[in-house]
């Protein structure tokens, strides 16, 4: 075991998530603190839970790696269509799905549609799903930990479980927030202070380009607005396709933080369709920002160690290696972090699941569900922790099922329950097989048939495409009722309580801080990079 | 020159959004008031 201070560093971390899961955990007093922390959450932790969430460890290793070995465009084109999908999620769907009441977004395609066959559907690919991606973030999560400690696999995904359960088991949502947005700060912190050191070490910000440019090292393509062809479909892929796979996977990416559970369920905890938005807003801008400066920091490390065999470890070398030992500490803990807000999310949006969508009993009193609750979260906390243990999270088909699968089979249902007149519970149900079983069909033909499936025929899409055909064939083929046609016509008053000319200002500010962390990213990259590297300055 | 239309598709895609926010409060805030509008006049009759 090495008791480095690395290994003191993220132990710190954790008795503070801990101390935090408890401290919120003492505030539930009933479901509705426990699954929507009372749906009362302000602005920032809103902000917060929401970034941390989507973040995990393969935004700081994946993308990272990705970055490094020469697709940096394609990382930031992609998170710049993805972190849209925060503003137009809550503008276009969340907003609603809010103002329902319902504590998870089974329960609301239930009531929406006047269906337990539509909740209980959408819950099982809900559990289906965010268990296979829980599965993958607490592997890499473990892995991690193991690097930092030395203790053995088993022993460390053991502890990350131990520290996850216990406060998201007992504090529920509210604790999830809190953790959630104390992980944030790390891991944005840690960067901001780590970021300069790196920078310096090969010369400065400034230097960035011209030594990228004049490194025999850099990989083909990294300068190139179209980034690397080999870094998305291989070698010989077109330009035209390298820069549609950035977008096309943004768009899915842009879906998926618009409609799945652990991201637009967040906003059924605020304090109000306002925090909602301004949330968003912010998610929005770090998502294009933050993650381009972690880009970034990746890059900068090609000047210091190029050819490095394992490019996702880039910002764990620099943390041993460039950054001083405590900067270095903090960076991998915020790694860590990224890992574990995205867990505890994942956790928790599985255990209200199953307890309030699939078996549907009736509790004596709120008291009884509130205990029930934890139980299952318990329960399921520990089969996560079976499977990780026996290494499923490691196999390639089960992260199949992870993130973008739900978004393909929902997408239609969650729009279409707010935008359509048409949308039947019968056509809801059906586009939301289709979805899945197109993904799932499509996804094994690329993989073991090696059927080409590129940008718009990506198994995504097409799941998305006969999700599309079947909510159609479906509401063709069955009549709506006075309930959904109600229920419907009612999501869309906008209640008293949000029609402040106050609150509609403030939202306001918020778009226009948008428009202008837009003129400034632009400026950076023309005087930074494109412009200099065009030799046109 | 790709580089360059990608930087301004990058920032320019923010500002969208940006616009987008405003426009459609903007929307909503007016609907809002010519409801209440409409609820005033009515409930004086």
């Amino acid at each position: 075991m090495k008791m480095d201070i690395f290994f003191w560093g993220v132990l710190a971390s954790f008795a503070l998530y801990l101390f935090l899961g408890f401290y919120a955990g003492r505030k539930v007093k009933n479901t509705d603190d426990y699954y929507v922390a009372g749906r009362n959450a302000p602005t920032f932790l809103i902000a917060g839970t929401l970034f941390a969430s989507m973040l995990s460890t393969n935004a700081f290793m994946g993308d990272t790696g990705w970055c490094y070995s020469g697709n940096i465009t394609s990382a930031v084109l992609l998170n710049a269509l993805c972190g849209s999908g925060y503003v137009i999620g809550v503008l276009f769907f969340s907003r609603y799905l809010r103002r329902s009441c319902c504590n998870t977004m089974p329960e609301y395609f239930g009531t929406r549609f006047n269906s337990m066959k539509n909740r209980r559907l959408s819950a099982v690919i809900l559990v289906l799903a965010l268990t296979a991606y829980l599965l993958a973030v607490m592997t890499g999560t473990g892995i991690l930990l193991q690097e930092l400690t030395g203790l053995s696999r088993g022993t460390c995904l053991f502890l990350a479980w131990l520290f996850f359960t216990a406060f998201t088991f007992y504090s529920g949502s509210k604790g999830a927030i809190l953790t959630e947005t104390a992980m944030f700060l790390i891991f944005v912190g840690a960067s901001l202070i780590a970021a300069p050191y790196i920078f310096h070490a090969q010369g400065g910000l400034g230097e960035l380009m011209t030594n990228l440019m004049n490194n025999p090292n850099t990989p083909a393509g990294l300068l190139d607005y179209h980034g690397s062809p080999a870094g998305t479909y291989g070698e010989g892929t077109s330009i035209f396709n390298t820069v549609m796979y950035a977008v096309a996977f943004g768009i899915v990416w842009l879906i998926t933080v618009g409609i799945s559970p652990w991201q637009a369920g967040r906003i059924m905890m605020a304090k109000n369709e306002h925090v909602g938005l301004r949330s968003a807003s912010i998610a929005c801008i770090l998502t294009t920002v933050f993650t381009g400066l972690t880009y970034l920091m990746a890059i900068a490390v090609i000047n210091l160690n190029p050819d490095m065999a394992d490019p996702q470890r880039v910002l764990i070398w620099a943390s041993y290696n460039v950054v001083p030992k405590f900067v270095g500490m903090l960076v991998l803990t915020g790694i860590m972090a990224a890992g574990l807000s995205s867990a505890v999310t994942f956790l928790s949006v599985v255990g209200f699941s199953v307890t309030s969508d699939i078996f549907n009993y009736k509790f004596k009193d709120d008291k009884q569900k509130l205990f029930v609750s934890r139980s299952v979260m318990l329960v399921v906390a520990v089969v996560a922790l079976v499977a990780a243990l026996a290494n499923l999270g490691g196999i390639r088909v089960i992260t199949w099922f992870a993130s973008t699968l739900i978004a393909c089979s929902w997408c239609v249902s969650a729009f279409g329950s707010i935008w359509s007149k048409k949308l039947t519970a019968r056509g809801s149900r059906w586009s939301m097989l289709a979805g899945l079983i197109g993904f799932l069909v499509a996804k094994s033909a690329a993989v073991f048939g090696g059927v080409s499936l590129m940008n718009w025929l990506d198994p995504f899409f097409i799941g998305l495409y006969l999700s599309i055909i079947f909510a159609i064939i479906g509401s063709k083929t069955s009549s709506l009722t006075r309930e959904e046609i109600d229920y419907r016509v009612n999501l869309h008053i906008l209640p008293a309580s949000e029609q402040m000319t106050a609150d509609y200002r403030v939202d306001k500010n918020y778009g226009k801080i948008l428009i202008m962390f837009g003129v400034a990213v632009t400026l950076f990259l023309l005087f930074g990079w494109a412009l200099p590297y065009n030799g046109l300055i | 020159m790709g580089e360059i239309i990608f930087s301004i598709f990058i920032g320019g895609w923010m500002c969208l959004v940006g616009v987008l926010v405003i426009w459609w409060l903007s929307r909503e805030e007016k609907k809002t008031k010519r409801n209440d509008k409409q609820n005033i006049m009515e409930g004086g009759h």
